[in-house]
């Protein structure tokens, strides 16, 4: 096993995934569109992390990305490690939408909402953004240009 | 954290899924064994048993038999059961980070083809690549435990 392969084989999934969210936003197939913008985000986190150390089995790898982070905040340059951090709050923020996109979710009046009826343009729109961003970070940190 | 009694269950239950895993037909395996919150402690109420295969050769059936066959072998147990089948070459190619967790936590039931000499070579190899395991919250992982600049690398293997 070479980290930068295992890095590389995350980070493809995570664009593979961000190929789909843009192409389902485009159909309007938001519940799909956020299924696999939440996907990319975490792919694009354990893409980082695996460069360093075994991803942990979860959908919220931020905090693993954050622990990385605090033990070497000294070793790497300030706008490296602030887009890293970024990256790493992006995923557990949207960590939730990985079983609300499947299931859905009770709303505050103790309904509970379909994940069709849940994924609004809104928020396919954000997880997009987020996406996009999330994988730009990695992309850039791992150095891929192909 | 559990309790001597609730160690005491677990232990007890661990025992009962080895005997129901080396009463089926194992025919076509190289190894089985348990791994996750089974043999780390912290199996709870809502804990699935996870078991790997370990084979010589992967079909494009070969997950799906030995989910099914294991699933249904463990059923009388009342728990999901997530199969992981890994062959001897993926893992002696170390061909992703979690062989390294299968290969420093999974208990061997079964062992026909010495895997777990396998695992303890891995073992060594992971180390002597300059890895170690760490906690990561509740969770220990191998880690390279230091930075490395962009465009770093370092490999495992076993030779």
């Amino acid at each position: 096993m070479v980290n930068s392969e295992e890095s590389k084989r995350w980070l493809n999934q995570a664009e593979n995934c961000l190929i789909s969210a843009q192409k389902t936003y485009d159909i309007n197939e938001f519940r799909l569109s956020v299924q696999q913008g939440q996907s990319c985000i975490e792919l694009s986190c354990k893409a980082i992390i695996a460069q360093f150390e075994e991803p942990k089995w979860t959908h919220a790898p931020g905090s693993q990305l954050y622990s990385i982070i605090e033990d070497f905040k000294n070793s790497e340059d300030l706008s490296v490690l602030e887009s890293l951090r970024k990256l790493a709050a992006h995923a557990n923020e949207v960590e939730n939408w990985h079983a609300w996109s499947v299931y859905g979710k009770e709303d505050e009046n103790g309904k509970w909402v379909s994940a069709s009826d849940l994924c609004t343009t809104e928020i396919a729109r954000k997880l997009l953004e987020m996406a996009k961003i999330s994988f730009e970070i990695a992309s850039t940190y791992l150095c891929v240009d192909d | 954290m559990n309790s001597i009694n609730d160690n005491i269950a677990v232990a007890e239950l661990r025992n009962l899924i080895k005997s129901a895993i080396l009463k089926l037909d194992l025919h076509g395996a190289q190894g089985v064994g348990i791994l996750g919150s089974l043999v780390r402690g912290d199996f709870t109420d809502k804990s699935d048993i996870d078991i790997f295969v370990v084979v010589e050769n992967k079909q494009e059936e070969t997950d799906s038999f030995w989910k099914r066959k294991m699933r249904e072998g463990l059923k009388s147990f009342g728990r999901d059961t997530t199969v992981l089948v890994y062959t001897l070459k993926g893992l002696k190619e170390i061909n992703n980070w979690y062989v390294l967790r299968l290969a420093s936590e999974g208990i061997l039931i079964y062992d026909k083809a010495n895997v777990q000499e396998l695992f303890k070579k891995i073992i060594i190899a992971a180390k002597d690549a300059g890895l170690r395991e760490i906690k990561r919250g509740d969770s220990r992982v191998w880690s390279i435990n230091r930075w490395l600049k962009k465009g770093e690398t370092f490999e495992v293997r076993v030779w």
